[in-house]
C-alpha cells in the first residue's frame, strides 16, 4: 500500500501530538512526583534574598580587608546558587548503614541564617547540632528523629500516613526519646537524676520509677525495685478493714499526692480483698506502755514538739497538701493504731525490712509523747478495734484477688513473691500498631496516641472481651506527655554501633554510686550538699574535706550525737548502712570536695614546751574554747565535744575552718577569732592531740588556767 | 612628759596615714581604668530592730539565755556568769559605743572575762548595731552618760 501524501502529513501531525502529550505527560509527573524540586526552588528564592540582604548589609561595615573577604564570600553564594540545585542531597550515614536524604528538603538545617526561616529550611534549635556533639555527616535527621530516611515527599519521609510504619516520625519532646539510645539512663543511676537538653525524657523517667511502674512491667536495663508499699502481711496490727476499704476504693481521696493508684475495684472485690489481708496476722491487743501519753495534752503537744525536733519532717510532711519522702502524716490516726506507730517509731525495719524509714533511737517517754500527738492527726474517725470475723469463702475470694489484680507490684504479701506479670515494656517504644488493641476508643492509631491514653486513662481500651487491669495513677497532661516520651524511649535499637554509645554519667563512679543511696535515703531531707537540701541537719557540702573517712564510715554505721541537743535537738537516725554503703557514701563526699582518699592523717608535729604553753593559753585564755566545746564531756554544750576531735576532723581542715568558720557554714555559732598565723599554728597543732591526752593532765592544766581567769575576774571587778 | 610623747607619735602616725593614702589613692586610679574594679560587695543586712532579736536568738541565747537574763543552757558550764540584758541598772551603765566594742571584739577588750568572744569579724557592723537595739529593748533602758 503506498500512502497519499495528505495521510502522511496527518501521520506526521499525529505523530508530532503523541509525542507532545507524552512529553507533557512526563513533565506533569516530574513535577508532581518531586516535589522537592519545587522545594528547592523554593530554597534558592529565600536563599537569594537573605544574600542580597547580607550583601546590603555587608555595605555599611567599615572598609577594610574584613568587609572585602565577605562580600566576595556573599557573592560567590550567590553566583552558585542557581547551579546547585536541583539535587537529592543524601549522606550515607557508614556508622549506622543508613542513608539520610531528609536533608533534600532540610535544606537550612546547618545554616544559622536560616534560624527565622519558615519550615522545611529552619536551622536546627538548641545546640544539638555542633561539631562537639552531633553534625549532620554523622548521624543525619534519622538517627535522633526516626522517619524513613530515603522517603523524598513529605508522606514518606515522615511516615505519619502509614500506620504500620514502624517508625514515624519524632518531632518536639518526643525526639528526646532518642536520647537514651546512646546516653545510656536507665536504672543505673539516681530516680531524679536529670539528662541535660532532655527534661521530658528525665520527668518521665523519674515519674517511670517513683510510680514504680516496674513492679508490674519489666524492661530491658531497668531493675526492679524493693517493694515501695509497705508490707501488708501484718496490716491486722496496723490498722483496721473499714478504713482499708476506704483506702482502696480511693486512695488520693485520702492522701492527694499518695503513690497508691486507684485500682477501680467493685465494692465486692475490695470486701473480699481486705478480708483477706485482715485474716493474714491477728490484731495486737491494747498496749499500756504505747497508750501512755494518749489523751493527755501536754504529751500531745510534747509530741508534737518532738516532730519538729527529732527531724521527722525530714521526710513526712503533717499538711496534706504534699507527699514528701514518707507518707504525709496529716490523717495517720485513721490509718495506724497507737500500738502499731509505738512498736513502728522504736524499730520500723521489725515490721517491715526493706522500709527506708530509719531508726531514730527516740528514747520510749519522747515515743509516747510523738504517738499521743499523731493519733489526733486525723479529719474523719480514728482507728477503731480491727476486729472482723470473716467467711472462709469471701477470704479465698479475696487471695485470689489479691494476687491477681496486681497489689504484688508494690507490696509484700504472705508469701506471694514481690512483683507482677504486666506485659513487658521492652521494646514498648517500637511496638507495632497491629498489636495495639484500640477497643472502642477514636483516638489516631498510632502507638504514641495509644500509649498517651493508656498511661492517662489504663482503662479506656476497656472492652468486654479483653478486660485491663492497669489502675489509675491520675497523671496530668504533661506528666502523661512526659511518661509517653520516656515509654517511646525504651526500644531495642541494634544499629548503635559501640563507639557511639556515650551514658552522660559514669555508672561505675563513686558519684553515681553515691547519689543513688543519699536519693535512696533521703539524705537531702535533712542535710543540705551544695544548693540543694533541708536545714534540719548539719550542712554537708564540705564534708568530704573536712571529715576523716575512717571516722565517717564508722558514723555512717553507728551514728552517736555529734553536737549538744541545745544546738541542734535532732539525731543523725541509724539507717542500718552495710560497711560497703557507708564506705561508698564517705568516697561520694571526699569526690564531691575533691579530696584525698583513701586519707591518712599528717604526720602529728611535736610542739615545744614553750609552744605547748602559747597554745593552752590561746585554747583556755585568749579565745577561751573551752566555754563553747566540751573535752570528754566537761566544758561548754554550743559546740561538739573535742575530745575526738583528731579522729573526726582531717587535720588539714582544722586551719582552715579556724580561718573563716563563716565561710563554710553562714551561720556557724562560731566566732571568727581573726588568729595571728602564730596563734593559728600552735593551736591547730594542739587541738590535734586531744585525744591523747590524759584526763589528769586535763584537769590540771584547765584548773591552773581557772584560776588565773577567776583572779583576773576578781581583780576587774574591784577596779569597776 | 609622756603625753607629750604620746601626742608626738599619734601625729606622726596620723601623716604617715594620710601619705600611704595619698599614695594609695591613684593606684587604685590605675586599677579603674584596666576595669579591674573589685566587685562591689552590697551590705547584705540593714540594721533593724528584727534582725537583732533573729541575730539574738541564733547566736547569743546559749549563753544569755532566750529571756536574756544571763541564764542559756551553756551558762551552767561557764567560769563567769554571762551578763543579764535584762538588768536595767547594769545596762544603763554601758552606752552603746561599748555595747558595739564588747560584742564587736569580745570581753577582754573592754576589761571583761575573755568567755565573751569577739563577734565583729562573722557577724558584721549591721548586725552588732542591729543586737544593740534589741538589747536596749530587752533591758528597757537607755545609756545613761556617753564615756
Amino acid at each position: 500500500m503506498k500512502l497519499s501524501f495528505k495521510d502522511t502529513k496527518l501521520l506526521l501531525i499525529c505523530s508530532v501530538v503523541l509525542l507532545l502529550l507524552t512529553a507533557g505527560m512526563f513533565l506533569i509527573e516530574f513535577e508532581t512526583d518531586r516535589p522537592w524540586k519545587g522545594i528547592q526552588r523554593d530554597f534558592v528564592e529565600l536563599d537569594k534574598e537573605l544574600t542580597r540582604k547580607a550583601l546590603a548589609d555587608s555595605q555599611s561595615l567599615a572598609d577594610g580587608a574584613k568587609k572585602d573577604e565577605k562580600i566576595a564570600i556573599l557573592e560567590k553564594r550567590a553566583a552558585t546558587l542557581d547551579a546547585a540545585y536541583p539535587t537529592i542531597r543524601q549522606t550515607w550515614l557508614t556508622h549506622f548503614d543508613t542513608a539520610d536524604r531528609c536533608m533534600t528538603c532540610h535544606l537550612g538545617i546547618e545554616l544559622p541564617r536560616f534560624a527565622d526561616a519558615k519550615q522545611p529550611f529552619t536551622s536546627h534549635p538548641g545546640e544539638h547540632i555542633n561539631p562537639d556533639r552531633h553534625t549532620v555527616d554523622n548521624f543525619g535527621c534519622v538517627i535522633c528523629h526516626e522517619g524513613q530516611p530515603v522517603g523524598l515527599t513529605v508522606e514518606e519521609g515522615h511516615g505519619h500516613n502509614h500506620h504500620n510504619w514502624m517508625t514515624p516520625l519524632l518531632a518536639g519532646k518526643r525526639t528526646e526519646s532518642s536520647c537514651e539510645a546512646c546516653h545510656h539512663m536507665r536504672s543505673q543511676v539516681a530516680k531524679n537524676a536529670v539528662m541535660e537538653d532532655a527534661p521530658s525524657f528525665s520527668k518521665g523517667r523519674t515519674l517511670y520509677l517513683q510510680n514504680n511502674c516496674l513492679g508490674c512491667h519489666v524492661a530491658n536495663g531497668y531493675k526492679r525495685d524493693a517493694g515501695i508499699g509497705p508490707i501488708l502481711t501484718k496490716l491486722a496490727t496496723k490498722s483496721d478493714a473499714a478504713w482499708a476499704r476506704a483506702w482502696i476504693k480511693n486512695p488520693k481521696a485520702h492522701l492527694a499526692k499518695t503513690a497508691m493508684p486507684d485500682f477501680e475495684l467493685e465494692d465486692k472485690k475490695i470486701e473480699a480483698i481486705s478480708a483477706y489481708l485482715f485474716s493474714l496476722a491477728k490484731p495486737e491487743s491494747a498496749n499500756r506502755t504505747a497508750r501512755a501519753g494518749l489523751a493527755d495534752s501536754a504529751a500531745v503537744s510534747r509530741g508534737e514538739k518532738n516532730l519538729t525536733d527529732l527531724g521527722c519532717l525530714g521526710c513526712h510532711s503533717v499538711d496534706g497538701k504534699d507527699e514528701g519522702f514518707g507518707p504525709d502524716l496529716s490523717r495517720v490516726a485513721e490509718k495506724a493504731s497507737p500500738e502499731w506507730l509505738y512498736a513502728w517509731i522504736t524499730d520500723p525495719k521489725k515490721y517491715w525490712p526493706e522500709t527506708n524509714m530509719p531508726n531514730l533511737r527516740i528514747p520510749e517517754n519522747d515515743i509516747q509523747d510523738l504517738v499521743a500527738h499523731l493519733s489526733t492527726l486525723k479529719k474523719g474517725e480514728a482507728i477503731i478495734a480491727p476486729q472482723l470475723e470473716a467467711d472462709p469463702a469471701l477470704v479465698a475470694k479475696g487471695l485470689t484477688l489479691a494476687r491477681d489484680t496486681g497489689c504484688t507490684g508494690c507490696h509484700n504479701i504472705d508469701t506471694f513473691p514481690l512483683g507482677y506479670n504486666a506485659p513487658p515494656h521492652d521494646g514498648i517504644g517500637q511496638k507495632r500498631v497491629d498489636e495495639l488493641v484500640f477497643g472502642n476508643t477514636k483516638i489516631n492509631k498510632t502507638l504514641a496516641d495509644w500509649l498517651q491514653l493508656k498511661v492517662k486513662n489504663p482503662r479506656a481500651f476497656n472492652t468486654e472481651a479483653i478486660p485491663t487491669l492497669m489502675p489509675n495513677f491520675g497523671l496530668s497532661e504533661e506528666e502523661s506527655e512526659d511518661l509517653l516520651t520516656l515509654l517511646l524511649s525504651i526500644r531495642n535499637r541494634h544499629n548503635i554501633p559501640a563507639g557511639f554509645v556515650y551514658p552522660l554519667a559514669d555508672t561505675d563512679s563513686v558519684k553515681v554510686r553515691g547519689e543513688l543511696l543519699i536519693e535512696k535515703n533521703n539524705c537531702l531531707g535533712c542535710h543540705k550538699i551544695g544548693e540543694q537540701g533541708g536545714t534540719i541537719g548539719p550542712d554537708l557540702s564540705f564534708q568530704g574535706e573536712r571529715i576523716n573517712p575512717e571516722w565517717m564510715t564508722d558514723f555512717l554505721m553507728n551514728p552517736t550525737k555529734i553536737r549538744p541537743v541545745g544546738i541542734e535537738p535532732t539525731r543523725m537516725p541509724t539507717f542500718g548502712f552495710s560497711e560497703e554503703q557507708a564506705q561508698q557514701l564517705t568516697a561520694y563526699f571526699a569526690d564531691a570536695s575533691k579530696a584525698s582518699y583513701p586519707y591518712y592523717q599528717p604526720e602529728k608535729q611535736k610542739l615545744s614546751s614553750e609552744d605547748m604553753d602559747k597554745a593552752w593559753k590561746i585554747y583556755f585564755t585568749t579565745f577561751s574554747c573551752q566555754s563553747c566545746h566540751a573535752w570528754n564531756t566537761k566544758g561548754g554544750i554550743v559546740g561538739p565535744d573535742q575530745s575526738d576531735l583528731a579522729k573526726r576532723l582531717r587535720g588539714e581542715w582544722v586551719k582552715k575552718y579556724l580561718t573563716n568558720p563563716q565561710k563554710f557554714i553562714a551561720d556557724v555559732r562560731m566566732p571568727n577569732f581573726e588568729m595571728y598565723p602564730d596563734e593559728l599554728e600552735v593551736l591547730s597543732k594542739l587541738i590535734m592531740t586531744f585525744n591523747e591526752i590524759p584526763e589528769a593532765v586535763w584537769d590540771a592544766i584547765k584548773k591552773r588556767w581557772d584560776d588565773e581567769l577567776l583572779a583576773k575576774q576578781a581583780a576587774s571587778m574591784g577596779d569597776e | 612628759m609622756t603625753t607629750n610623747i604620746k601626742i608626738k607619735t599619734t601625729c606622726f602616725l596620723f601623716i604617715a596615714a594620710l601619705i600611704s593614702l595619698c599614695l594609695a589613692l591613684p593606684v587604685s586610679g590605675e586599677e579603674k581604668t584596666e576595669g579591674k574594679v573589685p566587685e562591689e560587695v552590697p551590705a547584705k543586712y540593714e540594721v533593724s530592730i528584727e534582725l537583732g532579736r533573729s541575730t539574738y536568738q541564733h547566736y547569743c541565747t546559749p549563753c544569755h539565755g532566750v529571756q536574756g537574763d544571763g541564764n542559756g543552757f551553756n551558762a551552767l558550764h561557764l567560769l563567769v556568769k554571762p551578763a543579764n540584758h535584762t538588768d536595767s541598772k547594769f545596762m544603763s551603765e554601758r552606752n552603746d559605743t561599748k555595747l558595739f566594742d564588747t560584742i564587736n571584739l569580745g570581753g577582754v577588750e573592754v576589761a571583761k572575762s575573755t568567755l565573751m568572744p569577739p563577734w565583729g569579724a562573722a557577724l558584721g557592723d549591721e548586725r552588732i548595731k542591729s543586737l544593740i537595739l534589741h538589747l536596749r529593748e530587752l533591758c528597757k533602758c537607755q545609756a545613761i552618760k556617753s564615756w
